[in-house]
């Protein structure tokens, strides 16, 4: 078992009672490593803290690569539930986010995996319209843009998950990189064969 | 100049070569290649434009932060109810384990190592094997080989779990996501054939795992049960011996 490694400010964070009422943390200003480190101590409002840094870019991660909102929605909301699992084995690397981003790739790709098998046993109960975004998530979005998004559902994973992560979440390619765990060369080819393909499978008329 | 590729175009599109004048000019004039330029930018637009469009979601974090809580401790009577029925488990268990032969019953210890079966894991680095300890650093192209041990006929899995919670599968291959491939039937000792990699595994501790069972075992049903409980609920599993070996993902 290793053990885990945290940094000096954390270390500090975690050295004063968590439980004392009385002595408020401003949390918001506290790194990612350091919450996790004081969720891994035991305090829930530091999670919480993450959770609310993190969650519209983890739903809006998953509603790029799930077609059914209600499945986008129960995805993100694994994804910070297995992080939080892993709140005493987390390793203060500066990498929490994209650490959040793999569950959350690995997440969609078993539900999608889980869904296809649903769909060849005839085990799926009610039709999934897969163009209807999600009233509750999304807002005003045009014709264009939704079929941008369903032509990026329909790509193949080790494009998908790139193309959102760079355009949509505005990665740089280290972070893409450490998220697919691939070399940041990979991740850039990725990239662009990923959307030279999307663009190819739009309509002539698109842009 | 002749028009560039397609990809050529997306990767001056997404990078914005700042020395790519030449491609920058060509593209100015030809209508084909500023058509696809056009488009390409088009399709970075509208992807960029739908991180605007998600807004915040308190009742997320509320949802979230429900399902980290304890759950309530049980009452006195429930304790009590449920100390009884362990007991009585637990003298049906002994009865029933010393009547059988073998050693595939549920051991709750996925590292005490069985008589008859076994595994040990190896890291290939280079034209060597290397006999992986716990804690040991592995890279992203580390292929793990496996040497299994087996004095009876017994079915078995091999397979890693990642920092992110991910299941990579070693033995059986597992490639086709619509298939559900079966255990091994091994009937005796030596090396499986092939060194495998982890495809795409996070970076950090990297459990990896033998299940060895006396009935075959499908990777769906062991992903469902690492899906409920993690590893600790494929500890559970009846008929079955586990052996793990905790390695870290550089």
């Amino acid at each position: 078992m290793n053990a885990l490694a945290l940094t000096p400010r954390a270390l500090d964070a975690i050295a004063q009672p968590v439980t004392q009422p009385s002595a408020p943390r401003d949390l918001t200003a506290e790194s990612d490593d350091a919450l996790m480190g004081l969720a891994g101590a035991g305090l829930t409002a530091a999670f919480t803290e993450l959770t609310r840094r993190y969650e519209r870019r983890v739903r809006r991660f998953c509603s790029c690569l799930l077609s059914d909102p209600s499945q986008a929605a129960e995805a993100a909301q694994e994804t910070f539930l297995k992080a939080w699992m892993l709140r005493q084995r987390y390793r203060p690397r500066g990498q929490f986010r994209e650490l959040l981003f793999a569950i959350a790739r690995n997440e969609c790709r078993a539900r999608k995996r889980r869904a296809w098998v649903r769909r060849v046993l005839g085990l799926r109960l009610e039709p999934i319209d897969e163009q209807a975004p999600s009233s509750e998530v999304i807002v005003l979005e045009s014709e264009r843009d939704a079929r941008v998004r369903a032509a990026l559902r329909e790509l193949p994973e080790k494009f998908a998950v790139p193309l959102t992560l760079r355009f949509v979440e505005g990665l740089d390619y280290a972070a893409i990189a450490a998220t697919i765990g691939r070399s940041e060369s990979a991740a850039r080819s990725r990239i662009h064969y990923g959307l030279k393909e999307l663009a190819r499978r739009l309509p002539e008329a698109f842009s | 100049m002749t028009c560039p590729s397609a990809i050529s175009l997306a990767r001056w599109v997404e990078e914005r070569e700042p020395n790519a004048g030449e491609l920058a000019a060509h593209v100015q004039s030809c209508q084909a290649c500023l058509g696809e330029v056009t488009r390409l930018r088009a399709v970075t637009q509208s992807l960029a434009a739908f991180a605007e469009r998600v807004e915040s979601s308190p009742s997320f974090v509320a949802a979230v932060v429900g399902r980290l809580e304890p759950r309530p401790r049980r009452s006195m009577t429930w304790v009590g109810a449920g100390l009884v029925l362990a007991a009585m488990f637990a003298v049906f268990v002994v009865r029933s384990s010393t009547e059988r032969e073998g050693d595939l019953v549920a051991r709750g210890e996925p590292t005490r190592r069985s008589d008859r079966f076994g595994v040990t894991f190896f890291a290939e680095r280079g034209a060597s094997s290397v006999r992986l300890s716990s804690g040991a650093p592995v890279s992203r192209d580390t292929g793990f080989s496996f040497m299994v041990r087996a004095t009876q006929p017994v079915e078995v899995m091999l397979f890693g779990v990642d920092a992110a919670g991910q299941t990579h599968w070693f033995y059986p291959a597992f490639t086709d996501a619509g298939a559900d491939p079966g255990s091994l039937h091994l009937t005796g000792s030596g090396a499986l054939p092939e060194a495998v990699t982890a495809d795409a595994a996070a970076a950090g501790p990297f459990v990896l795992i033998a299940l060895f069972s006396e009935n075959v075992v499908h990777v769906s049903e062991v992903e469902r049960l690492l899906a409920e409980g993690g590893i600790g609920r494929l500890k559970r599993m009846p008929s079955v011996v586990l052996e793990s070996l905790e390695v870290t993902h550089e």
